[in-house]
């Protein structure tokens, strides 16, 4: 690695001086080095920087290093013992000596190529011992002279790769032949601090580990990544971020990409939240929010975001591109909403249906209560119109008019719930007076077809949790279809029996007739949609049935009857919410 | 003014006072309309209306109600709605038919169908009202149904008291009755029963004053009415 070193030395001597080439040694001497070092400090350098040079040495090493040498001022008796870093294409005091008489100030830098013993030594890897340089015609006009450094031991440190790090080395304003032991006492402390490299070596190798896989990460643009500041601006972005937002590198350089400016107004109550959350916490939860591309239109985004520790008021963030997700997920609320239209289309032309064959059974529903407040109100009339009027019958007459008037309303009600067109709520109800309700709708079609209807609905059921239209519905159908089986029979006794019972989690309800009853194969397939054994109708009954019970959470199925016909049994959970 | 033409027959009936039903039932004479519907609104309804107008009624849920029911023998006639459970108002109506009930039948019916209104009005209903229906169109229809019963209650009696005073005569004078009311002459029904025309004589007035008739024309008009098996009796 010395190559590295001559090139980084090379390097320097093209590029670094701010004074001019023909600049004779002797101007230094009118100048204090500090003030050479600082106006060199400026400088612009473009030297490819390895990584080693670079890196840091952590303070409980640096301060080892300085006990290091102030020890070896104090038992060479010398005022300067240093350790100097080269860092091209100058030298820097790295930790220089708390001794008296020592004009050496910690990271003061001078240039290399000027002569200094330190650079022999680098350059030669090899200890060098100087002990009076104005003796020596070699060293007599070397720049440490001016600082009245005469005499000079020295040995160099290297990295463990090889490349070198500096030296060691210890001055003297008066001339000094610093014996052998001296020497390997230096030696000795130059292991310590190449041990010492190799450990920080070690632990830098880790990091760059590490962040090469942060950097893969960053690199890899699956989620983009953002360093930003309190102030509202984007430091660093990787390209995932920059495309989720529209913007380039360039604006990133530019400093035109604003996290703030990002933010839509209704957004900024969010953020601010998050700011604050990241205050107490170190870190927010991700959150959903929006942000306005360059283009001006909208981009909703999940982020998560966290502090940086070092940096006070950055942090990092993740931002994900939820605009795929959204629209997935629009699409399968749009498919969904699609798909209950249709349900509540088809369930409300199957209750139009039904209804529609019930016509003769609900105008005579309507026709009873109305044929009774005529007959009373006439009645009244009657009594009022007397020679003798008998105002307190005739008031009975039309309170018992008034009574059939609300009779007509509820099954104009009733049937009125049916004949609509609504989506469909779930309220807690009594299943048996829904059931009583359809069977009292049911009763003209019922009585047309000479059939008997027998009721056995228990009491004290508990309440479901359902939508009376929906279980009506259910009732209609299976009502009617029983009717319709029975009608098609001759001369057999036709009797309908519609029962209900709690059992240990829902409530049963069965419709059983002494129809022609069901085969073994229209049992199985009597629930499919389109599938019928009438010369009327779609067949979508049982299946819309069959989709309403299962949307109840319970099941519909259909079985022999005995002794004979059929028998159609569905549950309804038992909603324990309702019950006290 | 509401029924009071047209229901001249029963308004001119004293108002009733509201009498337990035992003391009704001593006046057989007073009409009683027996109503038979499912439907308590309608049943209700209708009793009152009939009571307003001083008519007795009886209401029944179901057909098999009345026909369990032990009804007075009151004129009167049968309110009944067409469609109910169990058996309907026409099975009703056969089925009193065949027992020789011949209370008059109005049928009331929510959807009148022109083939049941057929069935109906040949198998002898006195009407077939659709519901609603208007009050002075049903008791006009009542009025009538009564009327109608206490016609046939009346020649129901007279048929029976002439059948009574028949069964007091002698077969001889039967053969006689017979015999004159084909118009034949006393001589030639001495000649067909070989008695002499005087016993003929005989026996005519004896018929003619057991019959409690007093002509000869009256007394061919009470044999007609006597129930054909009488009038067929003996006959070749």
């Amino acid at each position: 690695m010395t190559s590295s070193v001559h090139k980084a030395v090379a390097g320097g001597r093209e590029q670094s001086f701010t004074s001019p080439p023909g600049m004779e040694l002797s101007d230094f001497a009118s100048e204090s080095v500090g003030s050479r070092l600082d106006s060199l400090r400026a400088t612009d350098i473009s030297v490819e920087a390895d990584m080693l040079p670079s890196m840091q040495v952590p303070p409980e090493i640096m301060r080892k290093w300085q006990e290091i040498v102030d020890l070896l001022a104090d038992i060479l008796n010398v005022p300067s013992a240093l350790i100097m870093r080269v860092e091209p294409p100058n030298i820097k005091v790295f930790v220089s000596s708390e001794s008296k008489g020592n004009p050496y100030e910690p990271d003061e830098v001078a240039c290399l190529n000027t002569g200094l013993y330190c650079e022999t030594v680098m350059n030669t890897r090899r200890p060098l011992i100087v002990p009076d340089a104005l003796q020596d015609e070699a060293w007599k006009s070397n720049p440490d002279i001016k600082l009245g450094m005469i005499s000079y031991l020295g040995v160099p440190v290297s990295w463990p790769d090889g490349e070198i790090f500096g030296t060691i080395c210890v001055l003297d304003k008066k001339s000094n032949g610093y014996s052998e032991l001296y020497l390997r006492l230096l030696l000795q402390w130059r292991d310590v601090l190449q041990a010492d490299l190799r450990s920080i070596a070690a632990a830098q190798r880790e990091i760059e580990q590490r962040e090469a896989k942060i950097r893969r990460l960053v690199d890899a643009n699956i989620i983009g990544i953002i360093i930003w500041n309190v102030d509202g601006q984007i430091l660093d972005a990787n390209s995932e971020f920059l495309r989720i937002v529209g913007y380039d590198q360039h604006d990133l350089l530019s400093g035109r990409v604003s996290w703030a400016d990002m933010t839509p107004p209704e957004w900024r109550d969010r953020n601010a939240l998050a700011i604050s959350e990241l205050k107490n916490k170190g870190a927010v939860q991700p959150f959903e929010k929006e942000y306005i591309r360059k283009d001006g239109s909208r981009i909703p985004v999940l982020i998560g975001v966290a502090s940086l520790e070092e940096t006070e008021g950055q942090g990092v963030a993740f931002v994900l591109d939820l605009t795929e997700r959204r629209r997935a997920e629009a699409e399968a609320r749009e498919s969904e909403r699609r798909f209950r239209n249709m349900q509540m289309e088809l369930a409300h032309a199957n209750r139009l249906a039904t209804l529609g064959q019930l016509t003769a059974s609900i105008t005579h529903e309507v026709k009873q209560p109305i044929t009774a407040v005529l007959l009373n109100i006439q009645t009244a009339q009657r009594f009022l119109t007397r020679q003798q009027p008998d105002i307190e019958r005739a008031k009975k007459a039309i309170d018992r008019a008034v009574l059939n008037g609300m009779r007509i309303t509820e099954v104009v009600d009733r049937t009125h719930a049916l004949v609509r067109k609504e989506p469909t709520r779930k309220d807690s109800l009594e299943i048996n007076e829904a059931i009583s309700e359809v069977i009292g709708l049911t009763r003209g079609e019922v009585l047309k077809n000479g059939v008997q209807v027998r009721t056995q609905l228990a009491e004290g059921l508990p309440v479901i949790q359902g939508s009376r239209v929906q279980i009506q519905q259910v009732m209609l159908n299976l009502i009617v279809n029983a009717v319709e089986a029975m009608s098609q029979m001759s001369d057999d006794r036709r009797e309908l029996l519609i029962s209900t019972q709690a059992e240990a989690d829902c409530v049963l309800v069965a419709v059983r007739d002494s129809g022609p009853g069901l085969s073994e194969g229209d049992i199985e397939r009597a629930f499919e949609a389109f599938y019928t054994t009438k010369s009327s109708g779609l067949g979508m009954g049982l299946s819309i049935c069959r989709s309403i019970v299962e949307d109840h959470g319970g099941r519909l199925w259909a079985a022999a009857n005995v002794p004979k016909g059929a028998a159609f049994q569905f549950t309804i959970p038992i909603n324990s919410d309702c019950q006290d | 003014m509401l029924g009071t033409t047209a229901l001249a027959g029963s308004s001119a009936l004293p108002p009733l006072p509201r009498l337990p039903m035992s003391k009704v039932a001593d006046n057989m004479e007073r009409p009683l309309v027996l109503i038979v519907d499912d439907d308590e609104d309608v049943r209700s309804a209708l009793e009152e209306l009939l009571l307003s107008v001083g008519i007795d009624a009886r209401c029944f849920g179901s057909t098999q109600e009345l026909l369990h029911a032990d009804l007075p023998e009151r004129p009167g006639c049968l309110i009944l709605d067409v469609r109910m459970p169990g058996a309907s108002g026409l099975d009703l109506q056969q089925h009193l038919a065949s027992n020789g009930n011949t209370r008059p039948i109005i049928f009331l019916t929510g959807h009148g169908d022109i083939a049941m209104t057929v069935q109906a009005m040949k198998a002898g209903a006195v009407d077939f009202l659709t519901k609603p229906v208007r009050d002075q169109t049903l008791l006009d229809v009542v009025t009538t149904g009564i009327e109608k019963d206490i016609a046939q209650r009346t020649a129901a009696r007279l048929v029976k008291q002439h059948v009574d005073r028949y069964s007091k005569l002698t077969p001889r004078e039967r053969e006689v009755l017979r015999e004159v009311a084909k118009g034949r002459l006393n001589k030639q029904i001495a000649f067909d029963l070989g008695i002499s025309e005087i016993t003929v004589k005989l026996h005519r007035g004896n018929v003619t004053k057991k019959m409690q008739a007093t002509s000869i024309g009256q007394l061919i008009r009470i044999w007609e009415l006597l129930p054909a098996e009488i009038r067929g009796e003996r006959s070749p």
